[in-house]
């Protein structure tokens, strides 16, 4: 069970797609896979999971719909350490060229060359979203670079707690440039805590400032495009990321490079080259081939099954399903 | 211990908050619900803190002669205007005749559905230009990615259209849907499994004390 729930998460497609053994219509067999089906029900029940159906019945003291979650996130975070530990010792972890990442540097010397601003944009979101915190991260390594070349950041907020840690990561980023007197205060601004608003706001700045670096990352919605396109229009170089895959097509659109997906949670690995932060980067690698073996072995095994003489008794597909869709599909959610 | 203390903090509450989503029963329920009743909290102070932000700014600009001091005059004056109506509605600071007449949220209202939500729904309005100007640059047929993405993009455009039905004989909407399921569908899982191992990852050192850069020295 743990090999083939650790996987996933991921299988969030995989349960997504199909249907429970029992909605796809599976009736109570005497093979193998339903024994096993049955002893599942079994285990669930005994960690006080809820039965089918009835969500609110869970009685114990662990969610069984969220075990695979929990087992997966153990797992990686020993994966994590095991490689964060090789990676101290000198083993060389490779990490791919991505050209996104690489762009951010070129556009704050760009910008510097041209003696006009970097305007950096950490998203809309509030700080409890994980890209907005992974930004400040960036933001950091940016105000450190700009730091170093004497160059002017502009970081316009929507949050209030969003912009005391951007002060707090341009601050540290001066510092570790060995320049503190490049903190500039005023540079950290509040807009609006609106959406639009806010967009209006850094739309602004984009046409009367004209910074010629735009660095937007973080979590975007609606107003993605229209500040890329302002940025477009404006002149300025533009490096967008971002994990929401439905704004990527516009700054896909828009933007000269863009960073998608996981590319974006690796920004600080790929640009200190720190062995802690690379070690997860190759955890998580490894987790992405558990999946993708998890999913490959989910398709032979439906595939056979609906081959198979019965396919409307339970096979083994319904189990690995049931493993992956948490303690027999009940919980207390 | 300026940079002990909330690492502390943050482990704290991060284990704390990840105990209650796989346990959300007895004691680790009561804590989460409390943790959250803080942090709004917070968020409720930290708003001050921006408000104090946007003014500071504006008003160095406005002394400056900065060449934005008008919009930066506009914007303080509606700022502190909106404040000034909310608490002479709230306080009764008003008429009575005006109170019992409009009710008392009627400047507060005006003020959002006569200028916010005009101003907002522009803004999003722009938005239609927007695309069509993006679409117009990334449409052009100058690579083999940009072709394919020419077609796919004319594929689903005729698919979401009656008339596309009328001139294919039905071949646009089944081209549509299998374009959307299969091909649009299986990318966007895959950059949601890597996006949702990145987030696991970066949760991870930070609830776990290893990741440290959102916080200077």
């Amino acid at each position: 069970m743990p090999t083939v729930a650790l996987g996933l998460l991921l299988a969030l497609g995989l349960q997504a797609g199909a249907p429970a053994a029992s909605e796809a219509g599976a009736q109570p067999g005497s093979g193998a896979p339903a024994r096993v089906l049955a002893w599942l029900e079994e285990a669930d029940a005994s960690l006080g999971g809820a039965p089918a159906g009835d969500p609110a019945g869970a009685t114990g003291w662990i969610d069984t719909a969220k075990l695979p979650t929990l087992i997966t996130a153990l797992l990686f975070g020993l994966l994590m350490f095991r490689y964060q530990r090789r990676a101290a010792r000198g083993v060389e972890i490779p990490i791919r060229r991505i050209p996104g990442l690489d762009a951010i540097d070129e556009a704050i010397g760009r910008a510097t060359e041209m003696g006009r601003p970097v305007l950096y944009v950490p998203g809309i979101d509030e700080i409890k979203e994980i890209q907005t915190i992974y930004s400040m991260m960036i933001l950091r390594h940016v105000a450190r670079k700009t730091a170093e070349f004497g160059t002017t950041l502009i970081v316009p907020v929507r949050d209030s707690i969003v912009m005391t840690f951007a002060e707090e990561a341009v601050k540290g980023g001066c510092m570790d440039a060995g320049r503190p007197d490049a903190f500039v205060k005023d540079n950290i601004r509040y807009l609006s805590n609106e959406q639009f608003a806010y967009c209006a706001g850094v739309a602004g700045i984009m046409a009367r400032e004209k910074p010629a670096a735009n660095l937007m990352l973080g979590m975007f919605f609606a107003e993605s495009l229209i500040l890329a396109e302002t940025g477009f229009m404006s002149g300025a170089i533009q490096v967008a990321g971002t994990a929401k895959q439905h704004q990527l097509p516009f700054f896909v659109a828009a933007c000269d490079y863009t960073i998608m997906g996981e590319e974006y949670f690796a920004v600080t690995a790929y640009l200190t080259r720190e062995p802690n932060l690379l070690g997860t980067i190759r955890a998580g690698d490894v987790l992405k081939i558990l999946a993708v073996a998890l999913l490959v072995a989910g398709i032979v095994l439906a595939t056979v099954h609906a081959l198979s003489a019965d396919p409307a008794a339970p096979g083994w597909a319904d189990v690995l399903r049931k493993l992956l869709a948490a303690g027999g599909g009940g919980g207390s959610a | 211990m300026k940079r002990e203390i909330p690492i502390l903090l943050t482990v704290l509450c991060g284990l704390a908050v990840t105990w209650s989503f796989f346990s959300p029963v007895g004691v680790s329920s009561a804590m989460n619900a409390e943790l959250l009743d803080w942090a709004q909290v917070f968020f409720s102070v930290a708003f001050l803190l921006g408000i104090a932000n946007l003014v500071r700014i504006s008003l160095k600009q406005v002394t400056a002669g900065h060449a934005d001091s008008p919009y930066k005059l506009v914007m303080l004056a509606v700022l502190f205007g909106y404040l000034l109506a909310g608490l002479a509605e709230i306080h009764g600071w008003l008429p009575a005749a005006f109170t019992e007449e409009h009710g008392n949220k009627a400047l507060r209202n005006w003020g959002h559905a006569k200028i916010f939500v005009p101003l907002q729904a522009t803004m999003f309005s722009l938005l239609a230009f927007y695309i069509a100007s993006a679409a117009f640059r990334a449409f052009r047929a100058r690579s083999l990615e940009a072709t394919l993405l020419l077609t796919a993009g004319a594929v689903v455009m005729l698919g979401q259209v009656p008339i596309g039905d009328e001139l294919t004989g039905g071949w646009a909407s089944r081209a549509l849907a299998f374009l959307m399921v299969h091909v649009n569908g299986a990318g966007q899982k895959a950059i949601i499994m890597g996006a949702t191992l990145g987030v696991l990852a970066t949760g991870l050192r930070i609830v776990l004390g290893i990741e440290r850069s959102y916080l200077s020295e």
